[in-house]
């Protein structure tokens, strides 16, 4: 455990780390192109890019298929560090093509991060200097916490300080959760644990009143992530616990917000990876 | 600040461009606690739930439906909130999501005559959740 908390807090990226995140970041990817909603009648709602070129004969029922194939050799070329520069760079042009496709059938999936992720890392092969290996994995984590950023300056900026005060209104949010989730599958069940966690929240008021002060304070101040990679890795851990405690009451999980700053900020799969390797040492020892 | 460059780049653009415009964003999801919350839901013609992934198609979603509700008013400009859209409304926004919602699927399948939208509007009246339904749109299925 002390090696691999060592290694963890280590300030240097190493190349099994770099490969654990391509991969995960490669199969959510692949997944999230693989589920996204393009409405095969036309552009609804045109945002982004089809705000200013027509993008309506992209909306076809092939779009997503033919990007789905051709996501899969991106990422198979990702994995394999191939053509990294070019690699990253469509892969940036597929989220954003495909991304602003489904914001524009008035899906708001908020996949952001993933398109600008591979654009910070094209940028970092095309400078391609001596700290490659720092800032492939650095560049994205700027943009990860600025999203968290922003996500802060628009709850001062839309509520202030009232906020944290207004906070206990969150059992609405929660009933409405869970609405979702009766409504899509009939399971009554679903109804009734929001109903509990939302009389449970209008009990606690104070207790709703101080998390929500700490996971403001966390967004705010998720620049300090960006500093190194053990302070990464801590902040990291901390917005985690945020997360879980948004999907314990809220039932609400964004993918797209968090899994790119759990594959870039914790790494679950070098952790595990490590973990395996120092179990397979001590057992050597052992079991001859 | 060299360290910290391509964070202040995406935070400034995407301040000064002050809304989506994908990979530009707000991330405005929670950013206020109004005291309302809209769910959408579909019954038939004898008052049954009708659940939007086993009772229609598996990839359609009452998430992704209040998501396109706020986007058509946002089209239209309309300030969707707290129960306020009048009848008339509802009813154009509600056939516009009905049509979404029974793109692809094959109404042949189903067993009822008539398809009913709802929008379920919750607020807190005394620490108590109250909610009111309004009827946006019903559409006949099978003759």
């Amino acid at each position: 455990m002390q090696k691999l908390l060592s290694h963890k807090f280590s300030t240097a990226y190493t190349e099994t780390e770099w490969l654990c995140t391509k991969i995960l970041l490669a199969f959510y990817w692949l997944r999230i192109i693989s589920e996204t909603a393009v409405d095969h009648a036309g552009l609804p709602f045109p945002s982004g890019i089809f705000t200013v070129i027509n993008g309506s004969v992209l909306a076809g029922t092939y779009t997503v298929l033919i990007c789905f194939i051709a996501a899969s050799i991106l990422c198979l070329f990702y994995i394999a560090e191939k053509w990294m520069m070019a690699t990253a760079f469509l892969m940036f042009l597929l989220s954003l093509v495909l991304f602003t496709l489904e914001e524009s059938s008035g899906i708001l999936n908020r996949n952001d991060l993933f398109t600008l992720v591979f654009f910070v890392q094209a940028l970092a092969y095309y400078r391609n200097n001596s700290t490659l290996s720092e800032e492939r994995i650095q560049f994205p984590i700027q943009i990860i916490a600025a999203g968290y950023m922003l996500a802060a300056i628009s709850k001062l900026s839309e509520a202030g300080l009232h906020w944290v005060t207004d906070s206990p209104r969150i059992s609405l949010q929660i009933l409405k959760g869970y609405s979702y989730t009766y409504f899509n599958t009939g399971d009554i069940t679903a109804y009734k644990l929001g109903m509990a966690r939302a009389a449970f929240i209008t009990q606690h008021k104070a207790m709703v009143e101080i998390v929500c002060g700490i996971s403001l304070f966390l967004e705010l101040f998720a620049w300090i992530a960006v500093k190194n990679k053990r302070t990464a890795f801590v902040y990291g851990l901390l917005l985690l616990a945020m997360h879980v405690g948004i999907f314990y009451f809220l039932n609400v999980f964004i993918g797209a917000v968090f899994y790119p700053m759990l594959v870039f900020m914790v790494n679950p799969l070098y952790l595990l990876y490590r973990f395996v390797n120092a179990l397979y040492r001590v057992l050597k020892v052992y079991i001859p | 600040m060299r360290k910290y460059f391509l964070l202040i780049f995406y935070v400034a653009v995407s301040l000064l461009i002050g809304r989506e415009f994908h990979p530009f964003a707000r991330f405005n999801m929670f950013n206020s606690f109004p005291n309302y919350s809209y769910v959408f839901y579909l019954n038939n013609e004898r008052g049954e739930i009708v659940p939007f992934k086993r009772g229609i198609e598996e990839h359609q979603d009452d998430g992704a439906i209040a998501h396109k509700f706020f986007a058509y008013c946002d089209y239209h400009n309309c300030n969707c909130s707290y129960g306020n859209e009048d009848s008339a409304f509802l009813r154009l926004a509600g056939k516009e999501l009905m049509g979404m919602i029974l793109q692809g699927a094959d109404t042949a399948k189903l067993n009822f005559r008539t398809l009913s939208l709802y929008r379920r509007y919750y607020h807190l009246q005394y620490d108590s959740i109250v909610y009111r339904d309004d009827l946006m749109y019903a559409e006949t299925i099978k003759p």
